[in-house]
């Protein structure tokens, strides 16, 4: 009894040794992904739970606003979950323009020990933009991509950072091809801009004559007495793909599996995307057909059989068909011996030994086993009757035994 | 009692049958078992059924440290070298270091982001080297890297390989500090970022994928460092919105 307690006591100290040490603390609240225009007097109440923690949880506030913050006294559940509540409130006026912060900080104190310790501390941040006094403006632009011959949408976004208004914003956009030359200006007609709203300037260019490829626009804003400069990049498109890469070298008598890199030229979905190789102006292989989003990359993978082609090069084409249209590449196959497991696919089957397999396997073994030994038993019970007919013949007497006699 | 040959098939038969049985209804259970931890059966579903689902996810900022505490024990530096150098990476001079710190550490401080929302992740330490170890004989080192995608801190003692497939700090931007970084005055005190590069780029993300970062640990401690318990601290401070 005192040996199997003392066994018990070790192993709860081996356990205590092997497992790793782990320490958490996870906070669910409230998320401000954004910032948050300050209001006069801005008030609000935050509620936080703390749901995992390893020592004595600590909670106070940080950063340009902490000192508008107070807090409830946490509470404790019996599942050991704390709650806490942040009641921030805003003063009239903050003198600070632009962006002030205020973490909400969460400091777990676990108990340390060793030579190097360390602690966890989580903030959960809200940014207050507090507008300039003076006019200033956040500026954005996009230039969508487009196919040949459609327009493009070209947006100026202009988003007052000030307490005063800007009465007068507009911009102008240069357009410029990958080359650098100057192609067009068009112009946004003009707005207003209140004290912390945003507006949009649009205007459209039409592609028509322009060549597939990429441009750049730059607008520049002008607002007031100031102006801002921003480019943005954008690419004109057409039905077209491009093959980056494929494989160009197979294994001698195997199955080989080539991949073709096909990126788009599109500035829309190609549906139906697939490649064919030839070799000696015979089909070898054809991969999947798949779908390719607007200007993105994919490989296609598909098998050629190389079993009967001997050694050395051969004139291969590979055509990649996209929604109707295709692309040739002209290309020398090589057919090569094969290098320890390089580039092969394997033409055995292969079974995965997982559990049910394994099972399935034991009962086929079990059953085969029950078979057999059915069948030795049928075997000897036949065999006993032959025995049993034969005639006795007289026993041998022992040797020892007549030495033993002789003496 | 004599059995017939007849009764022996007739029991041979019912043991196949038996054992048939028996092992597809084992397989079954296995099945039922399966199902119950969440493993894939293969199973085909052979009728659909639509049902309407409407859940809140709340948004969790969590950080779970593992191996938190690094301890070197109690040991001292040989006294015919100038100092004992070792390090979380399994690094220990043999020769120079001593008694408790002869035993090699081979596991860093594993950091996971286990919440559903990323983070900014930084850091401070609260002594600089000087101040931790002390020592005249050769510089106190005092330094610390960071790990990505690494399996040593899982592989600690049998909790298994499930290091991230991909950089767990966002897709441009990258770990700071992957080599041994000095923790000098600059280090000591004001936090620095370990991910992020300002306080609203949160991209230590929370992937199962890619989540989790390793900070090892290495120490230079001169010959004549004041004989005391040493002890230092790394807070990590999670920033989320």
């Amino acid at each position: 009894m005192k040996n199997k307690l003392l066994k018990h006591c070790f192993l709860l100290l081996l356990l205590l040794v092997v497992l790793p040490f782990t320490s958490a603390l996870g906070i669910t609240g409230p998320v401000f992904p954004t910032a948050v225009r300050f209001e006069p007097n801005y008030a609000r109440e935050l509620n936080y739970i703390i749901t995992e923690y390893t020592g004595q949880v600590e909670v106070h506030a940080e950063g340009d606003l902490a000192q508008y913050v107070t807090f409830t006294e946490p509470v404790e559940s019996n599942n050991r979950v704390v709650t806490v509540t942040a009641k921030i409130k805003l003063p009239e006026r903050i003198n600070k323009p632009g962006s002030n912060s205020l973490f909400i900080v969460f400091n777990d104190n676990p108990p340390g020990g060793g030579t190097v310790s360390a602690s966890i501390i989580i903030r959960k941040a809200i940014w207050f933009e507090v507008l300039y006094p003076y006019k200033k403006v956040d500026v954005s632009f996009n230039t969508p991509n487009v196919n040949t011959n459609e327009t493009a949408n070209m947006v100026v976004g202009v988003r007052s950072l000030s307490e005063l208004d800007i009465t007068q914003v507009r911009a102008v956009i240069d357009v410029f091809d990958s080359q650098k030359n100057h192609l067009t200006t068009l112009e946004t007609p003009t707005k207003r801009l209140p004290s912390g709203e945003s507006i949009y300037l649009t205007q459209q260019l039409s592609t028509i004559g322009y060549l597939p490829g990429a441009y750049t626009a730059q607008a520049t804003v002008f607002w007031d007495d100031n102006q801002t400069k921003i480019n943005s990049t954008f690419k004109i498109g057409t039905l077209s793909v491009k093959v980056n890469s494929y494989t160009k070298e197979f294994v001698k008598g195997a199955i080989n599996k080539f991949d073709v890199e096909v990126e788009s030229k599109w500035n829309k979905q190609i549906e139906q995307l697939s490649a064919e190789l030839y070799i000696n102006d015979t089909k070898v292989g054809r991969t999947s057909t798949e779908t390719l989003p607007a200007w993105q990359k994919i490989t296609l993978q598909g098998y050629f059989d190389a079993t009967g082609y001997e050694l050395g090069d051969y004139p291969a084409r590979l055509i990649t068909h996209f929604d109707g249209e295709s692309a040739i590449e002209e290309f020398t196959a090589s057919i090569v011996e094969a290098e320890a497991g390089a580039g092969k696919e394997s033409p055995g089957i292969m079974i995965k030994l997982n559990t049910t397999t394994f099972l399935i396997i034991l009962v086929v073994i079990i059953a085969a086993g029950n078979i057999i030994y059915f069948y030795l038993q049928k075997r000897k019970a036949k065999k006993q009757p032959e025995q049993a007919a034969q005639p006795v013949k007289p026993a041998a007497k022992p040797k020892k035994a007549e030495k033993i006699a002789k003496k | 009692m004599e059995l017939s040959n007849r009764t022996l098939a007739v029991l041979l038969v019912a043991a196949i049958v038996i054992s048939i049985g028996t092992s597809f209804m084992s397989l079954q259970k296995l099945s039922d078992i399966n199902k119950l931890f969440g493993v894939t059966t293969g199973y085909v579903a052979t009728s659909s059924h639509q049902a309407n689902l409407s859940l809140t996810l709340t948004s969790q900022t969590s950080i779970t440290l593992t191996n938190g505490t690094i301890a070197w024990g109690a040991g001292y530096v040989y006294s015919g070298c100038n100092n004992c150098t070792m390090a979380t990476n399994g690094t220990t001079n043999a020769i120079c270091c001593l008694s408790g710190w002869a035993t090699t550490i081979d596991y860093g401080m594993l950091i996971e982001n286990t919440g559903n929302t990323n983070v900014s992740l930084q850091m401070n330490i609260t002594k600089n080297e000087t101040n931790f170890i002390g020592g005249t004989a050769v510089s106190p080192y005092f330094g610390f890297k960071v790990i990505t995608g690494s399996s040593s801190s899982h592989a600690y003692k049998g909790t298994g390989d499930e290091a991230d497939s991909a950089n767990s700090c966002g897709d441009a931007g990258g770990w700071n500090f992957t080599t041994w970084t000095e923790v000098d005055n600059s280090k000591n005190t004001t936090p620095f970022y370990l991910c992020g590069y300002s306080t609203p780029a949160y991209t230590f993300g929370a992937e199962n994928t890619k989540d989790e970062v390793e900070i090892q640990i290495k120490l230079i401690i001169p010959q004549n460092a004041p004989a005391t318990a040493k002890t230092n601290q790394l807070n990590l401070l999670a920033t989320s919105a």
